[in-house]
């Protein structure tokens, strides 16, 4: 049965990868004016121009140029990058995985603090505590990230230079990178010092990134656990004699997982474009400051793979949100 | 009174926070529960018998509801002086509780075996082999078909009927001396009702423990439990063995509940509803709390009536007490 579940979902994540593909091939092909000339910019040579043409199949129907499109991408090709003629498939590859270092370590942030406060606030409402972490969580939602980034930035960089400015490790430190997680790359090769440094490089940026999902799932949390603590399966837990911290974290925490699941997902999404701006920022040779120097260049192929890839990356995420909601609630389980 | 008591309540006060100030849903309240028989609390919603129970359990909702006078013993030690730490080591292990909603009484998301082991593991320390094991047998002696097998099902599996079956498994786990059933079958159906009223009266005498037996209706009462007490505006009104309850009820309040049973009535007799409503429990008058909507009230109802033997373990709270 759960197997039957997961054969649906991934042939469903396939229509939806099929999907994203062909808004991507049509965004070009829709802009108005000639693709290759656009690729190509106003002094383009004839002769050019035409050689291009060819070499994309312009002339060719557009069912057939998506056909080609298409086959091109199951081989892992995403074309050419127009600034420098590199694969961009490479490219990307190359940046990913700092995307993905500084995303999950964000991703870590904001879910452990966020439950953690929500928690807490809801088991003493109105204390405090509560009154200050949701203070907080309303400022952190409201704050800029590009603002908050300088700040901290200058914070913890200038003024009290105990974290570095920007970058992932320092200069020469670099580890052989085996999986591009620098992180884990120093620690393959053993280098204790790199990973502390590369550690300390990770602070402010996953910080930074970390804030506004942190804010979000801490009022999720606290919303959705006090709730919870008003059912009567809550009694009967507390009338069974369960400590009270069985009582909050196995039979509350555990029901009121369900919407935060749901937000912890959608804050996946958040992170990517948060990326962007916190990629920038703290010079993170990642995804998020690729898009952007390519957009700047008009780098229209390499946009064009990033997207790609950004959704992919979604698609895959909903995809574990619903399969994580199948493994909490037993009800969706048995009925799907 | 005869019997030995299980637990004797003396002068309980409860009270709720509202926006009108400090209100007692329970005031005054002393009961004696006697040891190994099913003992009835009758009185419509709102007159404090559920309070009552979260009270002796110390489970009511925080931080509105707080227990303001009164002693509760039990086993030789007053509840409402105990540590929390004390008061967990008894909850569900020596005094248990089973709610009225078998729908929502248990956790949707932990799978009924479970939900009997962890009280299991928690007070006797059983392993997990051997509280699996003895969850089965539990589910098996609350008539659960197919025990076994039942154990990993998530409550949305069972129907209403062997939820609560589910949950009085819970409730027995530990062999409590005072099992407190709150409205058990209000959310049942009539067909399952008997079932289950019978199952508590059948396990009630295999285990002897005690259980209060809380319900507004009357004819609950009759089929389950030998001692009554009838409760109105958060005190006790009338106490008597059930027979004598139904054969000759001393408080005008308890006539007026027979008057407007449809049962105890009869076909072709007529319902008499009492007039008026339960008064909020900050309004109460002076003196009897029933005395406005009282058939036979006279000037000294604005003095507090008086606990009185009626007859031989038979008493009332009344001036004029009939029967």
């Amino acid at each position: 049965m759960p197997l039957g579940y997961l054969g649906r979902r991934l042939l469903h994540l396939g229509f939806v990868l099929l999907g994203v593909s062909l808004v991507v091939f049509l965004m070009l092909r829709m802009i108005p004016g000639d693709p290759a000339r656009l690729l190509l910019g106003e002094f383009a040579s004839a002769e050019d121009l035409a050689r291009l043409r060819a070499q994309m199949g312009l002339e060719r129907p557009l069912p057939v140029q998506y056909g080609l499109y298409l086959g091109r991408l199951l081989q892992g090709d995403l074309g050419q990058s127009l600034r420098n003629g590199a694969p961009v498939a490479a490219e990307i590859a190359q940046r990913l995985a700092a995307t993905v270092e500084l995303a999950v370590a964000a991703m870590l942030i904001a879910t452990f603090l966020g439950i953690a406060a929500g928690v807490v606030s809801a088991v003493r409402p109105y204390s405090l505590f509560d009154t200050a972490a949701m203070l907080l969580a309303l400022v952190g939602v409201s704050m800029p990230v590009f603002w908050l980034g300088l700040m901290l930035m200058y914070l913890f960089a200038v003024r009290v230079p105990v974290l570095p400015l920007m970058g992932r490790i320092g200069m020469g430190n670099e580890p052989e990178a085996l999986t591009g997680l620098m992180l884990v790359d120093t620690l393959l090769a053993g280098e204790g010092e790199a990973f502390l440094e590369a550690l300390q490089h990770l602070v402010l940026p996953a910080v930074t990134l970390a804030t506004v999902p942190l804010a979000i799932i801490a009022r999720i949390t606290r919303s959705s656990m006090l709730e919870v603590l008003q059912q009567d399966y809550v009694r009967t837990a507390r009338a069974k004699g369960l400590d009270e911290s069985v009582v909050i974290l196995r039979h509350a925490l555990r029901n009121a997982l369900l919407p935060i699941v749901t937000v912890l997902g959608l804050n996946l999404g958040l992170l990517l474009s948060g990326a962007v701006l916190t990629e920038t920022i703290f010079s993170w040779p990642g995804l998020g400051r690729y898009v952007v120097d390519s957009l700047m260049a008009r780098d229209y192929a390499a946009v064009q793979g990033c997207i790609l890839v950004f959704a992919a990356i979604l698609a895959v995420i909903n995809l574990v949100v619903d399969l994580a909601y199948a493994a909490l609630d037993p009800r969706i389980r048995i009925h799907a | 009174m005869g019997a030995a008591a299980v637990l004797s309540i003396s002068g309980l006060r409860t009270e709720f926070r509202t926006r009108r100030g400090p209100v007692a849903a329970v005031d005054g309240l002393d009961l004696e529960l006697p040891a190994g028989e099913t003992f009835g609390l009758v009185g419509e919603s709102g007159c404090g018998k559920s309070v009552t129970a979260l009270s002796i359990l110390r489970l009511l909702p925080r931080p509105a509801g707080r227990v303001a006078a009164g002693s509760i013993r039990f086993e030789g030690e007053d509840l409402l002086a105990l540590p929390e730490a004390a008061m967990r080591r008894i909850r569900g292990n020596r005094i248990s509780m089973i709610f009225q909603e078998p729908m929502t009484s248990l956790n949707p998301v932990l799978p009924v075996g479970f939900q009997i082991e962890e009280v299991l593991r928690k007070h006797r320390g059983l392993s997990a082999r051997e509280a699996r094991a003895e969850a089965g047998g539990l589910l098996a002696r609350v008539g659960m078909p197919d025990p076994q097998s039942r154990l990993d099902d998530y409550p949305h599996q069972l129907s209403g009927g062997m939820r609560q079956r589910a949950m009085i498994a819970i409730a027995l786990a530990c062999r409590p001396a005072l099992m407190i059933a709150d409205e058990p079958t209000t959310a049942l159906d009539v067909t399952i009702q008997a079932q289950i009223l019978e199952l508590i009266s059948r396990l009630q005498a295999e285990f002897g423990m005690s259980v209060l037996l809380i319900t507004h209706d009357l004819g609950v009462v009759a089929e389950t439990c030998r001692e009554a007490a009838v409760m109105y505006a958060g005190r006790i009104v009338e106490r008597a063995a059930v027979a004598r309850l139904y054969a000759r009820p001393a408080h005008p309040y308890t006539v007026g509940l027979f008057r407007s049973l449809p049962r105890a009535v009869g076909r072709g007799g007529k319902l008499t509803p009492i007039p008026g409503t339960v008064p909020h429990p900050a309004e109460l008058p002076p003196g009897c709390a029933f005395q406005e909507r009282c058939f036979q009230r006279h000037a000294a109802c604005r003095e507090d009536p008086p606990w009185a033997e009626v007859a031989t373990g038979h008493f009332a709270r009344c001036w004029k007490p009939l029967g």
